[in-house]
């Protein structure tokens, strides 16, 4: 009896052993067969290469990038996450531009990368797929849309929303202006309207061929710029003003006539005259019938840039206070105001930069915090204002403001 | 002269855009181009077509040709009687040539044709007729040349009057070329947005300094003509002669390969079918050897009706191994990335618009550490449907198996040259005994080496129903055992097996293959006994007809060689025997049936050899459709 318990434990003994062996033997079966996954959705990507391809509309951009991984699958999401990597921080227009912004998104990066997928618009055919160190690596073209991701982020409060930012100094007023309105450049300026209206900014599309006034041509002239597009962006009020230009270069291969379009976009503060940013856009050299679709292409290509410009400096913008030109026109009669006007200025804006003067024409910048627009500027100017004579308005417009100082008002003005 | 030229996208165009796509991707890329970036780079890159001219005149080095004859009597020596000559012309070679060039430029080639002052383009969605060269291309000479000269003059020709208006014609047929890439711009704004095909002009420049000539050449034939006189039998029992004549004169045709790069053209690549080693020569002599047999004994004349017939087959033979040939080059293979690699139906976007045959092998390779590496492979199933003439949505993805090796997604699947013709040697020990008068003798067991040919079904008719059928065509010359106990002076001498048949595998993954079939086998023993016509010991014969099921299982080392063992069983169901003498035995002899085993190894021919005559055409289907649809538009446009 002893015997055959003894038995029958040695035999449960042994088949514990054996189910344990089985068992230790499947699970580095399982090991070996199933490459083991390092990474989780939230992980951030393991590849850092990715590049822009091109711009493909204001809210898409083309971005390739590489992935890594132990399996394709891994490689494949690591790409994703690359391209989304990419628009956030690798290219000279990443959306986040400082260090502030990339501190701030580390405590969020996991459902940003968990959710790479929301951003990806469109992913492309693989185009390359390697194995080095035993690790696996593609490369794929991804559209990411980079209007979700703005959009994610200003939730977040990483980064300021552009609609926002336009509130905080009242809402900026770009104006396109196409160089030659017969040729392609309208095409082109019609590319940025599409950018500008789609980042929050509100657009005036121009061309140079349209009337200036009189008074502005004159007030322009004080500071010397008798640019007909920096007169028009006075004219139109915009606080911003981007001229256009485009070139359709062609030749012709074997019978084919290729072309390629080139978009020059210089952006100014409409204030100062200062230029803020300036690019060229590209197309790539086709065989294509007529040139607008090469003009779209290469002014997506410069738009991108120029915006990326245009924003940064706009939030630069946001810690100045918003930029006025201010054209003054004192009367004879009333003797010398410019160190009334001067202190004025000082008063009421936080910083003053005088561009000219005569003995009764004067040309102020002023980046003023208060003032939304030339009119509020009037009102504060106006009420500040000691010395001799009053404050009259004569134009504003936007950014800019033209008044007379003198004992009565009159509509006309003499700017030397 | 009539010549036509074929484009697919050419090695140089492939070069560039591979060249182009290949860096990777790190911060310095202001080299890379737009089209460079969102187009594959070599490890995934699709082939293109390319574009080719076939040149339609057959070059030969003589156009008459003689050949020794011998003559061997019944029962006598054979003897040298003298030599016969057999003559050529140009119009029946350029006839043959032309019924062949298929095989060389199937449908996966562009074709550009020039005939007189014009030139026609064909892509797999255009026929650009009617384009104009400017000049009249004078026709090619049908002077006989040695083949340093040939290439030359050829070369020269093609340099005079086709180079100048090549770019042109390139240049009218590249926005459907364009069209027809694999590495087109998708996805981007001009494609998307500006719905603009937008070819780049980086692409452009590529197609039309890219393009080939291929030109053959026939050298002068070596051969022999042997007549051998054959006793045959009346059913009265007297005797007459017939002759057998045969010619075996295998055609070594030579290909030139001329590369056009937008100036000139070079020669590239110079090919020829001349066999490599013993199994590949005799395959190649099995589709260049013809035979009549006359009841009177033939003269000088008799042998161009011979040479005509052989000439047809080996000449086809050759074009199919310049073709297998041509494809060991990289630039005429074709080459896809696999889209699906589930290992029983792992997808593959090529089919008939580019010849792939139902079985062709496919190897999966993978760049690992900066090197393609081929890390399995696999046949193709379903031969897909993939005419560009099709919209996108109806077109059939291949079908392929994996049969050793792993695959995964975006693997680069490449088309592996291949005939579907395997020569074999085996090993074979048949446990077969002969009986006389019911007795069993103990004799009889033969042990074979076997040399045969073994050819796919499914590739040679391309037809699906014969995936995996192989048929076999094997001799065997072997030993045979002595008699034991009361039939211990019974002498085995040599045995000879000759055996047709056919299998089906199934194959297991990892190599692994097992088969089932059948073989229809005549076997001839010799043996020795006493009691002969001599009073002596003498010898005799006994001849059976065999059905032979047999089971075999096979390992694959690569797509061209595999090891392999079977088991079959011998059933005779007919038996012969007489003396040798020819009188006949008083005895009652005959062959029980038996099992054999076998082990053996196989490697794969460049010459479709004995299967030559059954190598299917390839698929026509896509140009069929396309001249269809080209027809219906301008019937279309013409209302």
């Amino acid at each position: 009896m002893n015997l055959t318990i003894a038995i029958e434990r040695e035999k449960q003994k042994m088949n514990t052993k054996f189910l344990a062996i089985l068992f230790l033997a499947a699970l580095l079966s399982a090991c070996a067969s199933t490459p083991e996954s390092t990474t989780r959705p939230s992980d951030p990507p393991l590849s850092r290469q990715a590049t822009l391809v091109e711009s493909y509309s204001a809210n898409e951009v083309m971005i390739r990038a590489v992935g890594l991984g132990n399996s394709m699958a891994e490689a494949r999401d690591d790409a994703r996450k690359a391209a989304i990597w990419f628009a956030l921080m690798g290219g000279t227009n990443s959306l986040l531009t400082n260090a502030e912004q990339r501190e701030a998104f580390r405590d969020h990066e996991a459902e940003f990368w968990a959710n790479a997928m929301r951003y990806i618009s469109h992913e492309g055919d693989l185009l390359s797929r390697r194995q080095e160190a035993g690790q696996d690596r593609i490369e794929r073209a991804f559209r990411v849309n980079i209007a979700n991701l703005k959009a994610d982020l200003a939730a977040r409060n990483i980064i300021s929303d552009s609609r926002e930012l336009a509130e905080a100094i009242a809402n900026p007023v770009i104006s396109v202006i196409a160089r030659n309105p017969e040729g392609n450049d309208r095409h082109a300026a019609s590319v940025f309207s599409e950018y500008l209206q789609d980042r929050g900014f509100e657009v005036v599309v121009l061309d140079a061929t349209q009337r200036v006034d009189e008074i502005v041509q004159q007030a322009a002239a004080l500071e010397g710029n008798i640019d007909p597009m920096y007169m028009l962006a006075l004219q139109t009020g915009s606080d911003i003003y981007i001229s256009i230009d485009s070139e359709v270069a062609e030749r012709r291969v074997a019978g084919n006539r290729v072309a390629q379009s080139t978009v020059n976009a210089t952006a100014y503060y409409t204030a100062t005259g200062s230029q803020l940013g300036a690019s060229s856009g590209y197309s790539a050299e086709r065989a294509i019938a007529g040139g607008a679709a090469l003009t779209g292409e290469a002014a997506n290509d410069a738009a991108d840039k120029v915006l990326g410009q245009l924003t940064r400096s706009w939030q630069r913008e946001v810690q100045r206070g918003k930029a006025f030109k201010v054209v003054v026109n004192a009367s004879p009669e009333i003797g010398d105001i410019s160190r009334n006007l001067h202190q004025l200025f000082n008063d009421v804006c936080n910083r003053v930069r005088r561009n000219a003067a005569g003995s009764t024409s004067f040309d102020y910048t002023l980046n003023c915090d208060g003032p939304r627009d030339a009119m509020d500027l009037l009102i504060l100017l106006e009420d500040n204002y000691i010395g001799p004579g009053q404050v009259f308005r004569v134009l504003d417009s936007g950014a800019f403001l033209i008044i007379r100082i003198g004992d009565s008002d009159t509509d006309s003005i003499i700017i030397e | 002269m009539s010549s036509c030229l074929v484009p697919r996208s050419t090695r140089i165009l492939l070069m560039l855009i591979l060249a182009l796509v290949g860096s990777s991707l790190t911060s310095n890329l202001a080299a890379e181009t737009r089209q460079s970036l969102v187009t594959a780079d070599a490890t995934v890159a699709a082939s293109e077509r390319q574009a080719v001219m076939g040149i339609s005149r057959l070059g030969l080095e003589a156009n008459r040709f003689t050949f020794p004859v011998f003559y061997t009597p019944h029962e006598g020596p054979t003897i040298p009687v003298g030599n016969w000559s057999v003559r050529i012309s140009q119009e029946y070679a350029d006839a043959i040539l032309a019924d062949n060039l298929s095989f060389i430029i199937p449908a996966r080639y562009d074709r550009l044709v020039f005939e007189n002052s014009q030139a026609r383009f064909e892509t797999a969605t255009q026929v650009f007729s009617g384009l104009d060269v400017r000049q009249v291309i004078p026709e090619l000479s049908q002077a006989t040349r040695s083949y340093a000269e040939y290439r030359e003059y050829l070369l020269d020709h093609l340099n005079h009057h086709i180079a100048p208006s090549m770019e042109e014609i390139l240049g009218a047929a590249a926005e459907a070329r364009y069209q027809e890439m694999n590495a087109r711009e998708r996805g981007t704004f001009i494609t998307e947005r500006a719905r603009q095909t937008g070819m780049p002009a980086e692409v452009l420049e590529a197609l039309i300094s890219s393009s080939y000539a291929f030109g053959f050449y026939l050298p002068e034939l070596r051969g022999r003509i042997n007549i051998r006189q054959i006793e045959r039998k009346r059913f009265d029992g007297s005797t007459y002669y017939v002759y057998q004549t045969t010619l075996a004169a295998p055609l070594k045709t030579r290909m030139l390969v001329y590369a056009f790069d937008g100036e000139q053209f070079t020669t590239q690549i110079e090919l020829d079918a001349v066999p490599d080693g013993f199994f590949e020569g005799l395959s190649q002599q099995m589709s260049a050897s013809a035979s009549i047999t006359t009841a009177w004994l033939p003269r000088e004349r008799h042998a161009q009706q011979i040479f005509d017939d052989v000439f047809e087959l080996s000449f086809k033979d050759s074009t199919i191994a310049l073709s297998t040939r041509l494809k060991e080059n990289r630039a005429f293979a074709v080459a896809t990335p696999v889209i699906d690699a589930t290992p029983e139906e792992i997808g593959l976007k090529v089919g008939n618009q580019e010849d792939i045959r139902v079985d062709q092998p496919f190897t999966f390779n993978r760049t690992i550490d900066g090197k393609e590496t081929t890390i399995g492979w696999g046949r193709v199933r379903l031969a897909g449907n993939t005419c560009l003439i099709l919209p996108e949505e109806e077109r059939i993805a291949s079908r392929a198996q994996l049969i050793s090796g792993q695959v995964d997604e975006f693997d680069l699947a490449v088309e592996h040259p291949w005939t579907g013709v395997y020569g074999r040697t085996a090993f074979t020990q048949s446990m077969t005994e002969l009986e006389i008068d019911g007795q069993a003798t103990g004799a009889g067991n033969a042990s074979f080496i076997e040399l045969g040919f073994i050819s796919n079904l499914g590739f040679l008719l391309n037809n699906r129903s014969f995936s995996e059928i192989w048929t076999n065509l094997d001799l065997g010359l072997g030993l045979l055992s002595n008699g034991e106990g009361n039939f211990d002076n019974l002498d085995g001498k040599g045995a000879i097996r000759v055996r047709f048949g056919a299998e089906k595998r199934f194959h297991m993954g990892y190599g692994l293959y097992a088969s089932a079939g059948a073989d229809l086998g005549y076997e001839q023993h010799n043996y020795a006994k006493p009691g002969g016509p001599s009073g002596l010991k003498d010898d005799f014969k006994v001849q059976t007809a065999n059905l032979i099921p047999r089971a075999e299982i096979g390992y694959y080392i690569n797509p061209n060689l595999k090891i392999y063992g079977g088991a079959a069983y011998n059933l005779p169901f007919y038996t012969d025997y007489e003396w040798d003498n020819g009188d006949s035995m008083t005895e009652d002899l005959s062959m029980m049936g038996g099992l054999s085993v076998q082990a053996g190894i196989a490697f794969h021919l460049g010459f479709a050899g004995p299967f030559a005559s059954m190598m299917a055409r390839p698929s026509t289907e896509c140009e069929v459709l396309r001249d269809a649809r080209l027809e219906a538009q301008a019937a279309e446009q013409a209302e």
